[in-house]
This record gives C-alpha cells, sequence and structure tokens, in this order.
C-alpha cells in the first residue's frame, strides 16, 4: 500500500517550513531530512533516550513518536534555533562554561528540555532541575555539569526577572 | 576535518581546581599559560550551538541507504540464503551475502603475541555463529526500502546445538566453535586464549597464611548505551579512493578494510567523525566493512546507521568474568599470596578478547603488594555476541573481586577495610604478578584519605524501612597499549605566515576533547593563542596516524607526540628568533603570540615565521613519539605490559529499600591521580561520567540473554541511570606529577569507571550485612540477600 | 525503524470518527497521544493501514457528575496530575500519574489511550480496577459503559469492540471515610513500574467497611479481588497485621512472571509488601506498616 503523500507546514524555528510526504514520516525524520534540523538526534526512536526533545507549541515532545502531520501547522522549536549566529544563547554559553557537553549527543534534547522547565515556572533548585532533565539520558557527563549549567542560567535568569 | 572556528577563551581556573591538591608540581619547559586551565574547544561551541556534524548529519548526492540482514538463531548451518524477494523490492540497487565479499575473512591476531589466529568472516559464509551475525547485505533508494528488503531476505538455517555459557564451552565434548584454530597453551577447543602470570610459590606462602579468605565474582554482559548509534557515509572520490567517514574510534581500520575489498591500502581512506560517545564500543569496525562493500560494488555514495535495538542485539559488549580469588594474609593484615582464575565469556569471534583477558589478569591482584601470586586469565568462546573492548578494558571487571578480598580480609581480621588496604598498597618499584616493577608514583593513601574525609559520616536513614551503608574502594588501571605493541604516535604542526597555527593529527574525538587537547598542548609549547591554533584530527589521507583513542592512550601518544612535535618544532625556530634578538635560545620565552626575549625584548610570531622562511627554516613539522617498549613472554608470563598504571579511590554511601530492594545511592566521591592536570573541567566531567556509567553498571545494566538471544532489544530495558536517581558527584583529582603524558599527565578515560561497583558492594554490605558477589545489585539480588542475612540472624 | 504505510485521517468530530471505525474496523487504529502506539508501529508490532487522529476532537475538561469524577478520554497525563477536581475528589489519579513516563510522554499521552491500550504495566488499568471505575464507550451503536474490571481482559486486550472510542473514564468521587493508596517499584525513575498496587479502604466507625484493590505487573492485566476476598477484610479494624495478612494472602494465588526487571519471586514480594504499604496508606496508618 502507498498511500498519497501529504502536503506538511509547520514552524521551525520561526522558520515557515512546508515539505510533501507520506504520512508515516515521523516528526524526527522530517525535521532531519525534509527541514534541514539535523540538531535534532536519533537515539533510539523509543521515546526512551529524550535526545530528539523539540518543543512543540512550547512543550518537549518526542520527535520519534509523533507524525509530522500530526504536529502539522505548529510550531517547533530545537535546539539551534537558540542561538543566531555567533550569538549563544545564555544557556549555551552555561553549557560550554560548565563543560555540560563532552559527545554532545544528549545536548540538543537536554537544552530544550532545562528550556520548557524554565519557561513553564519550573524551579532553579538541582533536584527540580534533576528531576526535569530525567527523561534525558546522558551517557558522558554523569550529570553534575548539566545540572550545573542550568542551575547556573536559571540562576541568572531569575535575577534579571524571570527565566528565559 | 578543519577546526579553524572561533573558540571561547581560556577561563579562569574554577572552584574545582583550587579544592585539588596540586602536590609535587613539576617546572613546565613551557609558558604559554594554557596548562591547568578549562579551555572549551570550537567542537564544544558548534555541539552548543548544534551544527557539529556527526556520521548521521551527513549526506551525499544520489546516496543509497545501507541495512544488515542479521541472525535470529545463535548457531546453525546455513542451507542457502534466498535474496530474490528482497531484489524485487522498489528501489533496491544491490544485496550482497558472503560470495560477493572479495575477502570475507578478516584475520585477527588479538593478542599480539602470535597465540591465537581466528578468521572473523564479514558476511556469515556457511555458519553462523550468534544471534545477529551479519548474514547479508542490502542498498536502496531509500533507508526504508532498504529495512524492507533486509526484512525480506531468507536464510535458511539448520539450527546446531548452541553452546551459550563458559561452563558449557570448557565440558569435553562440547561443540566448538572454531575448530580449525591454533591456541597456545589451552585444553579445551573453545578457548581463545589462556593467560598464565606468576611470581613467588604461591601454594607454600598460602599454606603459611594465617588466613585465607576464598569467593567467586561475576560480573555480567553490558552495552556502551552511547547516545550516537553506528553510522557512517560512504562514496568513491575523484582519485578512485574509496572514502568512509565515519563514527569509529580507530581510522586505521582502513588497511582492514582495503584488505577485505582486496584494494591497495592507499586507496581505502577512512575519514572519522566527531563521535556521540564511543567508550570502547566503536574501536571495532561497526558500519565500515558494510559500507565498503556496498559502495565497491555499486559505485554509489552509500548510508549506513544502525538502530538502537540493533546495536543493543548485535554490537560487541563488555565481556562478563568469573573470578575465583583465595587470598591469603597474616594476622595482621598483610597479604601473602593471591590465587586468582579468571575466564571471560569472548562470545563467538575473538575481537579484542586475548587483549581484555590479559589486561584483567595482568591488575588481577589489585593495587596491592604481594610476593607470591598465580594469575590464569582465559577468553571463551560461546555462541553468544562477541565481547571486546569496553572502558576500563577487562581491569575495570577485576576491581570487584579484588576489592570484595580485601573488604573479606577486613572482616575477617577485624580491621578497618581502610587499614587493610593501606597496610597492602603498592608503592612505586613494587612488582606486579609479571614480576614488573611501578615506575610511578603510586597516590592512594593520599586517594584514600580525602575520599574518606570528603565521603564524612553517614547520615540518618529518610525512613524505618530504610538502611544505610558507606562503602570504598579503590582500582590500577593501565594507560596505553600494551608495550610490545610498540605503539607510535605522529603529529604535524604548521605555521602559516599570520603566525597562526596548524595541528594535523589522526587522533578521533569521542567527546572527551581530544582535539582540544592538542590545541592546548601546541598553545602552551608555541606560545601560540588557542584561537589561532587550527586543530585538524581522524584522516587516514591527510592527518598523520596516532592510532585509535582507546586504552586511554591519547593522551599519553598523541599528547606527547604533540608536545614532542611542538618542541622540536620550536628548537628549529629558535635559534632564528635568538638571532633576530641578539640573545641566546635559553634565553627566550614563547608566549602571548610572541617570542620574548631577556629585558622584555620581544618578537611576533607572525615575524618569526616570516624570517624563518626567508632563511629556508621551515615551520612545518612532523613529530613521532614512540611509546615505552619492552618484552612479554607468554610462556613464562613474565616482562612488561603495560608503559605506566594509575589509580583511584571512590567512595559511597546508599539507602538500601528493605521493601523494595532498590539501592538508592545518596552520596559519592570519587577521587583519581592525574599526574598533572592539563584541563580541570574535562578531567572532571571524565570522573564524574566513568563513575555514573561504573553506577549503572554495578545496579541496573545487564544485556542479559535467554537462549543466545537479548531477553530485551529495547532501550527502554537498557537501564542506563537517569538523573533524579543519583546524587551530585563529588569529583576530586590530586596531582602527582608522575604521568607518563605530557606534562606528566596520566590518562584519565577508563579509570573512573572502575571502583563503582565494589565501592556500591560494600556499601551495600555495611547496609544489609551481606556481601554481594553478582553483578549487578538488582532489587531481588538485594532482597535475596537480605533474607539469607536475616535466616543467619534467626 | 519505519512505521509501515498507512492512510492517515484527522477527524474532527466524533460521528466522523465512528463513521471511520465503522469503515476499517480492525484495519484501523485509532491515535491521540501515540506514546503506546507508535513505539509498537515502530517495531512493526502494529501495522494499521488507517490512522485516524483523535487529537482534534474537540474536548472537555475534567468535572465531577454527582458522586463520580468524569476524566475525559483525550485528557493528557499531564493535565490529570494538575486538575484540581482530579486531585481534591479522585487522589489516587495524580499520586499514580506522577509515575507515567517522562515529561514527553505525560504531556502527549492521554488517559484514553493508555486504557485502550492497556498495557499491564501502566497506571491507570490498575488504578481504574482499585477504585471501581468503569469506561465509557462509543460507537455508531450508540454508547455503553464497561466496568474498568470488565475491560481489561488480558494482555494488551481490552473489551472495545473494533467499532468503539474510549469516549472518558468514570471512578467514583471519594467519600469521607474512604482513603486511596498507591505503592509502586520501577527499576529507574519514570520507567513502567515493574510491580504496582492500587488500594481503596472505606472506614466507618473504627471498622472497613469497603476495600477496592488491584495489582499491576503481575499478570496481563491488573489483578483485582475475587467475590470472596472483597468481603473478608469488612468488619474488621483496620491495622497494620490486620491489612499485611490480606496482601500476602492476595499475593499468594498470583503466579507472576520472570524477565529481566524482576522474577516471579520478587514480583511475589512486592505484591505483598507494596500490597500492605498501599493498604495501609489508604487507612491512614502507614506510619504503622513503615514502621
Amino acid at each position: 500500500m502507498n498511500p498519497s503523500p501529504i502536503h506538511v507546514e509547520m514552524t521551525v524555528n520561526d522558520r515557515p517550513v512546508a515539505a510533501w510526504m507520506p504520512a508515516h514520516t515521523t516528526l524526527l525524520t522530517a525535521l532531519r531530512e525534509h527541514f534541514s534540523a539535523t540538531d535534532v538526534k536519533y537515539g533510539c526512536g523509543e521515546g526512551v533516550c529524550g535526545t530528539c526533545t523539540v518543543l512543540v507549541d512550547d512543550e518537549p515532545v518526542n520527535a520519534c513518536l509523533v507524525f509530522a502531520v500530526q504536529v502539522a501547522a505548529r510550531d517547533v522549536r530545537t535546539m539551534a534555533g537558540l542561538s543566531s549566529g555567533d550569538d549563544l544563547h545564555p544557556l549555551q554559553r552555561c553549557f560550554l562554561a560548565h563543560g555540560g557537553a563532552q559527545c554532545g549527543f544528549c545536548t540538543p534534547g537536554m537544552m530544550v528540555t532545562a528550556l520548557a522547565h524554565a519557561e513553564s515556572g519550573g524551579g532553579s533548585g538541582r533536584d527540580e532541575i534533576r528531576e526535569a532533565l530525567s527523561g534525558n539520558i546522558c551517557r558522558c557527563t554523569g550529570y553534575v555539569k548539566i545540572v550545573d549549567a542550568v542551575e547556573d542560567w536559571m540562576t541568572m535568569s531569575d535575577d534579571v526577572g524571570g527565566a528565559a | 576535518m578543519s577546526t579553524d572556528q572561533p573558540v571561547v577563551t581560556p577561563t579562569e581556573p574554577d572552584e574545582s581546581t583550587q579544592r585539588s591538591d596540586r602536590r609535587a608540581w613539576k617546572d613546565s619547559p613551557t609558558s604559554g599559560g594554557y596548562l591547568g586551565v578549562s579551555v572549551a574547544h570550537h567542537d564544544f561551541v558548534d555541539k552548543a550551538r548544534g551544527t557539529l556534524p556527526y556520521a548521521d548529519d551527513w549526506a551525499m548526492p544520489g546516496m543509497l541507504h545501507g541495512q544488515v540482514v542479521r541472525s535470529f538463531q545463535p548457531a546453525g548451518r546455513i542451507r542457502g540464503i534466498d535474496v530474490e524477494a528482497a531484489r524485487g523490492v522498489p528501489g533496491v540497487v544491490a544485496v550482497l551475502t558472503a560470495a560477493d565479499v572479495p575477502n570475507n575473512q578478516l584475520a585477527t591476531e588479538a593478542s599480539g603475541l602470535g597465540l591465537s589466529v581466528i578468521e572473523t568472516p564479514i558476511l556469515a559464509d556457511g555458519v553462523v555463529r550468534h544471534v545477529g551475525e551479519a548474514v547479508a547485505i542490502v542498498a536502496a533508494e531509500t533507508s526504508e526500502a532498504a529495512e524492507e528488503a533486509a526484512e525480506l531476505v531468507m536464510v535458511d538455517l539448520d539450527a546446531t546445538d548452541p553452546v551459550l555459557t563458559i561452563d558449557r564451552a570448557l565440558e569435553d565434548g562440547a561443540p566448538t566453535l572454531h575448530p580449525a584454530d591454533g591456541v597456545v597453551g589451552s585444553d579445551a577447543s573453545n578457548v581463545l586464549v589462556d593467560w598464565r602470570f606468576a611470581r613467588g610459590d604461591v601454594d607454600d606462602a598460602m599454606a603459611g597464611a594465617d588466613v585465607v579468605v576464598e569467593r567467586t565474582y561475576q560480573t555480567q554482559r553490558v552495552d556502551h548505551a552511547y547516545l550516537e548509534p553506528e553510522a557512517g557515509v560512504g562514496w568513491i572520490d575523484a582519485n578512485g579512493v574509496l572514502v568512509l567517514r565515519v563514527s569509529t574510534q580507530v581510522i586505521e581500520h582502513a588497511r582492514h578494510i582495503a584488505r577485505i575489498l582486496d584494494r591497495p591500502q592507499n586507496r581505502v581512506r577512512v575519514i572519522g567523525t566527531y563521535m556521540g560517545g564511543g567508550f570502547g564500543g566503536k574501536e571495532d569496525m561497526t558500519v565500515e566493512p558494510y559500507l565498503a562493500l556496498l559502495v565497491d560494488r555499486t559505485r554509489r555514495p552509500v548510508k549506513m546507521v544502525w538502530s538502537r535495538q540493533e546495536s543493543l542485539q548485535a554490537r560487541a559488549k563488555r565481556h562478563p568474568i568469573t573470578m575465583h580469588y583465595r587470598t591469603g594474609a597474616t594476622n595482621d593484615g598483610r597479604i601473602v599470596a593471591v590465587d586468582l582464575d579468571v575466564v571471560g565469556d569472548a562470545g563467538a569471534y575473538p575481537s579484542l578478547s586475548p587483549r581484555v583477558l590479559f589486561a584483567a589478569g595482568v591488575v588481577g591482584a589489585g593495587p596491592y603488594r604481594t610476593d607470591h601470586v598465580r594469575v590464569r586469565s582465559r577468553a571463551v568462546m560461546t555462541n553468544t555476541v562477541p565481547c571486546s573492548a569496553f572502558r576500563g578494558f577487562g581491569a575495570m571487571q577485576m576491581t570487584l573481586g579484588y576489592e570484595g578480598q580485601m573488604d573479606a580480609l577486613a572482616h575477617e581480621l577485624g580491621l578497618s577495610p581502610d587499614e587493610v588496604r593501606r597496610r597492602n598498597f603498592v608503592d612505586k618499584g613494587d612488582l606486579l604478578a609479571t614480576g614488573e616493577d611501578l615506575h610511578t608514583a603510586v597516590a592512594l593513601p593520599e586517594l584514600l584519605d580525602q575520599a574518606r574525609a570528603r565521603l564524612g559520616a553517614p547520615a540518618e536513614p529518610t525512613g524505618p524501612t530504610r538502611l544505610v551503608g558507606q562503602g570504598l574502594a579503590c582500582n590500577i588501571q593501565p594507560y596505553g597499549r600494551a608495550v610490545y605493541f610498540a605503539d607510535q604516535a605522529s603529529c604535524w604542526m604548521s605555521f602559516e605566515p599570520d603566525g597562526s597555527l596548524v595541528v594535523r593529527a589522526g587522533v578521533p574525538d569521542l567527546g572527551g576533547g581530544q582535539a582540544a587537547s592538542l590545541a592546548q598542548i601546541a598553545a602552551e609549547v608555541l606560545g601560540v593563542d588557542i584561537d589561532r591554533v587550527a586543530v585538524h584530527i581522524s584522516d587516514t589521507a591527510l592527518t598523520p596516524l596516532t592510532g585509535g583513542t582507546f586504552a586511554t592512550r591519547q593522551l599519553y601518544m598523541s599528547g606527547n607526540a604533540a608536545q614532542k612535535t611542538a618542541l622540536e618544532l620550536r628548537a628549529r625556530m629558535a635559534p632564528v628568533a635568538a638571532d633576530l634578538l641578539a640573545t641566546t635560545i635559553d634565553d627566550l620565552s614563547f608566549t602571548a603570540e610572541q617570542v620574548v626575549g631577556p629585558g622584555g625584548v620581544a618578537l611576533g610570531l607572525a615575524e618569526l615565521v616570516e624570517e624563518c622562511e626567508r632563511r629556508h627554516v621551515s615551520v612545518s613539522h612532523l613529530g613521532v613519539f614512540d611509546a615505552e617498549g619492552g618484552d612479554f613472554d607468554p610462556a613464562t608470563g613474565r616482562g612488561r605490559t603495560y608503559p605506566d598504571f594509575t589509580y583511584g579511590v571512590h567512595a559511597c554511601e546508599v539507602e538500601v529499600d528493605t521493601i523494595t530492594g532498590r539501592v538508592h545511592l545518596t552520596k559519592y566521591v570519587a577521587g583519581h591521580d592525574v599526574g598533572t592536570a592539563l584541563n580541570p573541567m574535562r578531567i572532571e566531567g571524565q570522573i564524574e561520567g566513568g563513575a555514573v556509567q561504573g553506577i549503572g553498571y554495578a545496579l541496573a545494566e545487564d544485556c542479559d540473554l535467554a537462549d543466545g538471544a537479548p531477553r530485551s532489544m529495547l532501550f527502554a530495558d537498557y537501564l542506563v541511570p537517569v538523573a533524579n536517581e543519583l546524587p551530585d558527584l563529588d569529583a576530586f583529582f590530586l596531582e602527582s606529577g608522575e604521568g607518563k603524558g605530557p606534562f606528566g599527565a596520566r590518562g584519565i578515560g577508563e579509570p573512573p569507571i572502575g571502583p563503582a561497583a565494589p565501592a556500591l558492594a560494600s556499601a551495600i554490605e555495611d547496609a544489609i550485612g551481606v556481601r554481594m558477589d553478582r553483578l549487578p545489585f538488582t532489587p531481588w539480588r538485594v532482597l535475596d540477600a537480605l533474607a539469607a542475612a536475616s535466616r543467619a540472624t534467626a | 525503524m519505519y512505521c509501515a504505510p498507512f492512510e492517515y485521517v484527522a477527524p474532527t468530530t466524533r460521528e466522523e470518527v465512528f463513521a471511520l471505525l465503522e469503515q476499517h474496523g480492525d484495519e484501523a487504529s485509532l491515535i491521540a497521544g501515540g506514546q503506546s502506539l507508535v513505539p509498537m508501529m515502530a517495531l512493526r508490532l502494529a501495522t494499521p493501514e488507517v490512522l485516524i487522529d483523535i487529537g482534534r476532537l474537540p474536548s472537555d475538561a475534567p468535572a465531577l457528575d454527582g458522586d463520580e469524577v468524569v476524566v475525559p478520554a483525550a485528557t493528557r497525563h499531564c493535565s490529570v496530575i494538575t486538575s484540581d477536581v482530579i486531585g481534591t475528589h479522585a487522589p489516587m489519579l495524580p499520586t499514580a500519574g506522577r509515575h507515567i513516563g517522562n515529561v514527553r510522554v505525560r504531556n502527549r499521552g492521554t488517559i484514553g489511550g493508555s486504557v485502550a491500550h492497556a498495557d499491564p504495566a501502566a497506571e491507570w488499568p490498575c488504578v481504574l480496577s482499585a477504585l471501581g471505575g468503569v469506561v465509557r464507550l462509543a460507537s455508531v451503536r450508540g454508547t455503553r459503559e464497561v466496568p474498568a474490571v470488565e475491560f481489561f481482559r488480558g494482555f494488551l486486550d481490552t473489551a472495545r469492540d473494533d467499532d468503539e472510542l474510549v469516549v472518558e473514564v468514570r471512578v467514583p468521587r471519594r467519600r469521607d471515610g474512604v482513603g486511596h493508596g498507591y505503592a509502586q517499584m520501577s527499576r529507574r525513575a519514570n520507567d513502567f513500574s515493574v510491580v504496582q498496587v492500587a488500594a481503596m479502604v472505606s472506614v466507618a466507625d473504627g471498622r472497613i467497611d469497603e476495600v477496592g484493590y488491584a495489582i499491576g505487573g503481575v499478570a496481563g492485566r491488573p489483578v483485582v479481588l475475587e467475590p470472596a476476598e472483597r468481603s473478608e477484610l469488612v468488619g474488621n479494624a483496620p491495622t497494620a497485621q490486620v491489612l499485611g495478612d490480606f496482601a500476602a494472602a492476595v499475593a499468594d494465588r498470583l503466579d507472576p512472571h520472570d524477565d529481566n526487571h524482576g522474577t516471579a519471586a520478587f514480583r511475589h514480594h512486592l505484591a505483598r509488601r507494596l500490597g500492605q504499604v498501599a493498604l495501609c496508606s489508604a487507612a491512614g496508618i502507614q506510619d504503622e506498616v513503615l514502621a
């Protein structure tokens, strides 16, 4: 059976994008192969590892467990959308300053999950950050430096009047 | 790959640097100001921005997609493979089986000493030896078509009696996996290698011991679980060279690939990408031979990405090891003899098993002095997924045993576990089982004191059904390849006319900052601003080879190569500078983009480069570092093994839930001697990450097999630790100044994974009163142990 | 890694859904959050020819209807956890819901999807079974309500007919004197539990007058009380001893399975110990069992 392709439009990092694709194309595949968002990574395809996490209308979503057609016309954000050119987002700078990335493969999912946590009013306590990031697996850092980075960024954001 | 991106400037040494004990700081021969500071190299900037092109982020025009067809049976004879249905899938371009492989026998003599040669087929040829073994490969226009076609390849298999356990493999009359192998010193044909090391008279000393503790310990098969699955893209370039751009720890596999394809070795090029983790799992080839075959056949670019489930099923694992210890000691806690038998499950093909079990045997007695020691270490073949390299490489499994023995001795003698260790720690000059002496400082006493102090007093249990316990464990880990491999690494540095520097070295970067280290060392020695150092790594055609990133060898090998190259280049340019500044070379310092002479008279690096070129003094230099050599005699088990060893101490506190059996880790301290700290932030990152891998291994991770097949191929069932079940680890390091890396540094990649399991075993024992000898310490095993303890006291 | 191809439809009314279900029968799958279905599809364990996305149907908020708390099927796990009305009147739901998956699964997954999927290790089937909840189904043929204890039939097997849509679940509003207790054990935070126990205990004048109880993770569906067991505790004072003995007796008739997350004996142990914890929590005497 070869159902006809569907025209899927969405916004990726404030950029309107559109492409024809079969309905069974996951958001992960659509982002990587149709919309050039290769910062979103495949890690397990089961929704477990968290490296394909993107924000759909500001909420963290497993891009591997959602079909692109399901999020048509919605707003998708990925880690690459945080920076513009050479200007890094403060969260990205905190990851760098604290060594929050080693191999870097979990970083895209970690960062958008942290962003959603802060934007939704989550707390900047280390336990709260650990809880918020608990669905994102990192195999390199042991999480300490990731928590350091997020804590530093959230504290910094608090200082200037509210996260992000 | 090019690294001419802006680099974040060095940060001030952070608090952690200051809190570390800078013992015996060696006078550095350099002055660039880049040692001991946490620099963030460009690759980390790209990672934070999402712009670093990993292996799967690469594409070529007209690219096909490859897929491996794998066996579902652990053992059998292939009667036939029907590929017609697969070929009929629209978009399929090639389906290859063993007959299509020009040279289908990859000879692996992994011991390095000519002990055993067993051929490993690239695609199963007539016989299948493990679940997940590659039987055929497919290339198609889309990955979806390739996957569909792979499902349709029909393997007609006559299943045979599989050998699934070490015990079965060693039985008389067990089927032999590789009947024609040539094994030295083995008494059963499934024995791949049988190492023996001995010193003194163990039987006599054991007979004279006041106490003897005897126990058996068992570790499990685990997966690396790096987040980036195996991936790569291959193509044939304009020069007719077959190029593979892959996620690999060893670009030198290009030579094996050439052999498989019957190509000249200079017609295969491997470009290593920045890896999304490796940990030894990308040390053997993964996608490379399949990509190469498909590119060679189709003459089109091909991409291959393994799924997580396929990676869990088929890629090499860590060896499960059974170790039987007898340790004799005097009443005052001094070890007089160690008798040790080690058996590791190699799986169906040799991979690196001979070397892994070699490392296990060499350090099997632990970092403890003993005059009488006898070690036997075997790798045994079974019809299971092959086991090979994984951070810690055999040496790490042994910590469970030798540290268990120390705690058992302490218990037996009524001494504190710390005291028993202190009385037996090796020191510089002491001998290992092989008769070789330790060359460098052993900071174990200081590490132990600090670890214990940092752990502090135990907390009160958080509830009445919780039990609290503390534990501590030490380890010894070699770094660098075994000396008889005559290891070598090269580095090529050249100045550009503007005074910026190009560094080229074949080192693969698996996220540990390998490329960044080269920039840091070059900047330190040559006084170049680190932002003006471009590093090109991991390309067999364009970068001088360094050997792979494994065995905690890159700081030692490529680090020393970089330091040596930079020093030699500086020595060549220095006379020109001395001449211009009217001084002697001894009075020059290379710093801050300048060469400075007495009285502050200075010359810009760009000016120096210009002058050197005018005088025909080359500003480009290829440096070669030769590792320490040495001989080892497998017949006597004596000689030199590794260039050096390194040490660590971890301490932890747990709370055991007596209702669920879960072990909650509440405190964790991890300390290592790093010789000299080149980049404190990266060192802490290695310690924290390694310790957490060790914690996962201790408490949960298990590639459990049933009938030779994984009980689960789901990542959901492979329990890598997550953030909310871990405390903030307290990582610290000491600087003895005595490593064999550049500036006296020691490797830190592998060591931190070692002590976690025995430290947790010790803490659990402290909490529940029972020692657990079998990994992982699952809740049901903890409950069984608790039940045994209550029966014992009832 | 790839799901089998399918035709995608995204109806916006229930009537359209009913018509599509009637037309396609078992060749169609309904998808809401997809957090259970898509992994099955990716592993080719589910290969629907038609995927009916019910994510665009209008949905109400959870509400109180007389003595019942009504949770519309499309309610996401995260909304169950944060709903005031559910938290006040059916507090076991948010307690259990916090254990569901990771933040991404809680954001997208729905109570109706989880109930229809009927994974024996999932939270909602166990909770609904213990609380005496019902599942409301609708189709072109009309609507019906099936008690949870009858709805969950076995591993991924329910009483839902192919043409039916799960539209809501209902649980009795917690009366005064009724306590809810929930206990579970998972190998790793956020993962499916190995064993979970949900308990409801009603006490009047110091005596137990009603009990609801379900154990998840020990069979293909939540294990609930036999008729004789339902009355066994009635009339007793709720003590740790009484409730512990009861949990042990129920556990003793289980025949749990062995897998890589626990041996059969371990599951039996958990059913017994967590059962006591859940019952004592429901009776408000958890301090006794944890002492």
